[in-house]
């Protein structure tokens, strides 16, 4: 009580790791709330919290880095949440399906315009009617990554983009031919035969077979980073999404 | 308390919730998941209002009134509400049904990805019209959903009589589930899984029949959807309705008849004052299968050349008169306790004035009021105990009866009665449902059954804690008696051990006041007497109530109106015989002249003279008392099948036939008027019925309770010499608990 967000994160946990930067701290377990990198001089407790979007809740802190994709973390919180919900009430057992449903589509690159306002609506219809604390909470990752990151809905709403790289449907991994010294590493790793290619020589990813699982981004080495990942308009048009939109 | 909801005050005493104080000032909210009869549940979150003060909106029909409370119930913001959780109701039922044009016909509702809701029946069933979810969606002014539809893919059940499940229909207001446990005790429907998996059945999913159900319909009849539903019914769809008694057994339910056109498509219970919007099986769903039997008698038959042939109502009148007066004097008569009051006395006046016999007997037997009757001279009440009394009781005791088969509405209240923290204390030799709720069970037949209240009667008579018996006339000569009763010998031959005995006479010291049921089987010749004497006693010892429980519909009635029956009910072979009862108690002989007057063709129709076809209650006007000794009148609502008279008319026919202008009745309310007149016990409930008031059978205690002499005490009988009772399910000739397929499965079940 009374530390800073700052002083817990960097001095006793030790900072973020491999130099990575902050990006933003989920905390107060599943319906809590989360803060963007910029509050964390916020000293914790109940009042300051709140009133910036989050909860102590069970004092559960999640420290996240640009790796993490703001509404995937939305969209596990609730698929956690609508597991959890007994059922009993109609605006909980259905309320956080459907919030669950959108955010499947948004991180699945099929969300529509008019997304946001229809989870700000179910929001709030959890918020005001629902039996339980459950329910009454259920919409909280929703509602405070819309209030620190809406950004990055929008960004998968409109671009098709997923920043973090975390929402596969959105990216697309491929191999440079410029810089690929053929050393195998990937060719090795991909668990499902996506990457063709001999051994020295230039390697290829198949995008139709391709899982987006990052074996290959992980293991390409960093000095030739030849396996990219790539988001959004940032796709080239070659290697542009196959269409999965399957409901 | 005092509370203010939409501007207007609120004044009460006692607790009340919002929606009820809303109700009462004319206030409409509306709900989906609450049942008046039921605890709240405050799952559906349709029936929100909002207080000053609080955050958030709270349900109404959970939430009490407080002191100085504000509430308003249709602000901006509620209606808001409303209308969202209506659409994320709506997202889980397939909706076509709602939305404009479709709403209609359903013909749109096939294109579109909500053509479910044809598949699995919503759009093309009854239930379009009667739909409480359609119509709460329309008070709160959705006719579309904003969310994909959340279709379950659930196969329809039709595995189980005349119920049939629809999950993918069903909104979890979780009513069945309640109505199953809460009111009716059977616990059969149960929430199954959880979270969006939550669905509605039966333990392990198995078919209703198998878990126990006794199909009830209380579900059918709380499900605001068609999820659950009457299969018959299921296509149809209902214009308008009417409402009748139902007389097929003593609890005197009120129904409510839907028709389409003419034609009877379902019957549902009513909120009448005996059943309160319940009913059973027989009511609920095999009325319409009993009364459109195809073994209905539709024309009067009269026996040409040794075959019955058609014939009309004068000409088969005319035969039956000549045939009577014939043997004038000698004439049997059997009446039947399921007839109505009218026709009951229609028929007394029959015998009496026109036949000049004296030898009328029910078919029935009537043995627990004929017990009661017995027992007047020491201060029983043979009219009915009203239902409300063994529902206060603190002990019940049940002797051989299957009261969800006999008395459903008397279980009901037993049932209740046991929730509230009441004993059972069970006597029977069949399994029975309520076995699950019983402290002490005793398995053992009507024979025996009173042998173990004597021993308790002994055991309580002897170690009298300072109870007033003493004081009650008749108390010594109990004690005399009661001391040559073997208490070893008894526990030797039926194999009850004194602790079991001293278990139900400690219950019966702690738990008053103590409620003794019984039915014909326990009064039943030859032990009858014995066993009700005895149960006398003990209920005068012990400050209890006899509760008797009688299987036909105007029992109660006929045991005034017939009075004096034959008390041997024997008739006397070759004389003629005017059969107007199927009891099968009665050993009818060889006859010399047979007139039948019955509603279907039977073992006694073969061999009769005349067959005169009589209507069914819902196809008259008539009275009946129920088990309560309530006295509640019946519109006929039918069409009469053929040339089907009642019984008052056939009686009043018959007499002009024979040359009497008595009795004659042109109406069932002359037949009650002279009714009235005559018996005392219906004295007043000609005027109360007009005035509308409940009107019950009137009788005078004629004595102070005394204890009387137990004959045949400590006598052994043999169970098979017992008094032949039939089937409580008998309707008339029909058996329907063997002749009708569905009934059939659900009494074996």
């Amino acid at each position: 009580m009374g530390l800073t967000l700052r002083e817990i994160i960097e001095h006793i946990g030790g900072g973020v790791r491999d130099g990575r930067t902050l990006k933003a701290v989920q905390m107060g377990g599943p319906s809590g709330g989360c803060l963007p990198a910029d509050r964390i001089d916020l000293p914790i407790d109940f009042d300051t919290l709140s009133e910036a979007g989050a909860i102590m809740g069970s004092g559960g802190l999640i420290i996240m880095d640009e790796g993490s994709c703001m509404v995937d973390m939305a969209r596990y919180f609730l698929s956690f949440l609508s597991r959890e919900s007994c059922g009993k009430c109609a605006p909980c057992r259905l309320g956080t399906r459907h919030l669950l449903d959108i955010l499947n589509r948004l991180t699945e690159g099929r969300g529509e315009d008019g997304d946001i306002e229809r989870m700000e609506s179910l929001a709030d219809t959890l918020r005001s009617t629902s039996l339980c604390g459950l329910g009454r909470t259920a919409a909280n990752p929703v509602l405070s990554t819309l209030r620190h990151f809406r950004g990055e809905y929008l960004d998968h709403i409109r671009k098709k983009e997923c920043a973090a790289g975390v929402c596969k449907n959105l990216t697309v991994y491929s191999i440079d031919p410029r810089s690929c010294i053929g050393c195998g590493l990937c060719l090795e790793n991909c668990p499902v035969g996506a990457v063709s290619g001999a051994r020295k020589s230039v390697h290829a990813i198949e995008a139709a077979r391709c899982i987006k699982c990052g074996a290959c981004f992980d293991v390409c080495p960093p000095r030739v980073h030849s396996v990219r990942k790539r988001t959004g308009s940032s796709i080239p048009a070659a290697t542009a999404r196959p269409e999965t939109a399957k409901s | 308390m005092r509370a203010t909801i939409d501007g207007r005050s609120f004044a009460s005493a006692g607790r009340t919730t919002i929606l009820e104080a809303a109700r009462t000032l004319g206030i409409f909210i509306p709900v989906l998941c609450n049942h008046p009869r039921l605890e709240p549940f405050a799952a559906c979150r349709i029936c929100l209002v909002e207080i000053t003060g609080r955050p958030t909106p709270v349900p109404a029909c959970a939430t009490p009134i407080e002191d100085g409370m504000v509430i308003r119930t249709d602000s901006d913001g509620i209606r808001a509400h409303r209308r969202a959780v209506m659409e994320l109701i709506l997202s889980e039922h397939p909706s076509a049904c709602l939305a404009g044009a479709e709403k209609e016909t359903g013909e749109d509702g096939k294109a579109t990805i909500r053509k479910t809701a044809e598949a699995t029946g919503c759009v093309l069933v009854p239930v379009d019209t009667r739909c409480e979810l359609q119509r709460v969606a329309a008070s709160v002014g959705v006719t579309r959903t904003a969310y994909p539809a959340v279709f379950r893919n659930a196969a329809i059940r039709r595995d189980d009589p005349y119920i049939d499940r629809d999950d993918n229909l069903c909104i979890l207001c979780g009513r069945c589930v309640r109505v199953c446990h809460e009111l009716r005790g059977a616990s059969v429907l149960a929430f199954l899984h959880r979270g969006g998996r939550t669905a509605i059945g039966t333990p392990l999913r198995k078919s209703l029949l198998d878990s126990g159900c006794r199909f009830c319909g209380a579900c059918v009849d709380a499900c605001p959807t068609g999820a659950l539903i009457e299969r018959a019914a299921r296509y149809e769809h209902p214009d308008c309705g009417g409402e009748i008694l139902c007389a097929l057994c003593a609890q005197g339910c009120a129904l409510g008849l839907d028709f389409s056109g003419q034609r009877p498509v379902a019957a549902r219970p009513s909120d009448g004052p005996a059943n309160r919007g319940q009913a059973c099986v027989k009511g609920r769903f095999a009325l319409l299968d009993i009364i459109g039997h195809p073994r209905r008698l539709l024309h009067p038959l009269v026996r040409r050349g040794g075959t019955l042939v058609e014939s009309t109502w004068k000409d088969a009148l005319e035969t039956a008169a000549r045939g009577l007066a014939g043997s004038a004097g000698r004439v049997g008569v059997v009446a039947s306790a399921q007839n109505s009051c009218e026709d009951l006395w229609a028929l007394r006046v029959l015998a009496r004035d026109v036949f000049g016999t004296s030898r009328l007997a029910v078919a029935e037997g009537l043995f627990p009021y004929r017990r009661m009757k017995e027992l007047a001279v020491a201060g029983a009440v043979s009219r009915g105990v009203p239902f409300a009394d063994p529902a206060r009781a603190k002990l019940v005791f049940l002797f051989d009866e299957s009261l969800l088969r006999t008395a459903p509405i008397l279980g009901l209240e037993i049932h209740q009665a046991l929730r509230k923290g009441a004993k059972l204390v069970l006597v029977g030799a069949e399994d029975d449902c309520l076995d699950r709720f019983a402290s002490i069970r005793w398995k053992m037949g009507p024979e025996t059954a009173g042998l173990v209240l004597l021993a308790l009667l002994k055991i309580l008579a002897d170690c009298d804690h300072g109870r007033p018996a003493a004081a009650v006339p008749g108390f010594a000569g109990l004690k005399r008696e009661l001391r040559d009763f073997d208490l070893d010998g008894f526990l030797r031959t039926t194999k009850t051990t004194l602790e079991k005995l001293r278990r139900v006479t400690a219950l019966l010291e702690k738990r008053t006041p103590a409620a003794f049921l019984f039915g014909p089987r326990f009064a039943a010749d030859p032990w009858g007497r014995r066993n009700v004497a005895t149960l006398w006693n003990l209920a005068v010892l012990t400050g209890g109530v006899l509760v008797p429980i009688a299987w036909e519909a105007n029992a109660c009635g006929a045991a005034e109106i017939l009075g004096e029956f034959e008390k041997t009910a024997e008739i006397r072979a070759g004389e003629a015989l005017y059969d107007a009862g199927s009891g099968p108690h009665l050993e009818r002989g060889n006859n010399s002249f047979l007139v039948v007057e019955d509603a279907f063709w039977g073992e006694s129709a073969t061999r009769a003279d005349v067959v005169l076809p009589r209507t069914l209650f819902p196809e008259q006007d008539g009275t009946w008392v129920n088990a309560e000794g309530r006295v509640q009148r019946s519109q006929a609502a039918l069409q009469p099948p053929g040339e089907a008279r009642p019984g008052w008319a056939i009686a009043s026919g018959l007499a002009r036939a024979m040359g009497r202008g008595f009795p004659a009745f042109d109406s069932a309310a002359s037949a009650f008027a002279g009714l009235g007149k005559n018996v005392s016990a219906f004295e007043d409930a000609s005027r109360e019925l007009a005035e509308g008031r409940p009107a019950f059978m009137k009788q005078k205690r004629t004595a102070k309770p005394a204890f009387v002499s137990i004959p045949d005490a400590a006598r052994v009988f043999d169970p098979a010499a017992g008094a032949v009772l039939g089937d409580p399910d008998d309707c008339f000739g029909l058996q329907a608990g063997q002749e009708i397929k569905s009934l059939k499965t659900v009494r074996r079940g």
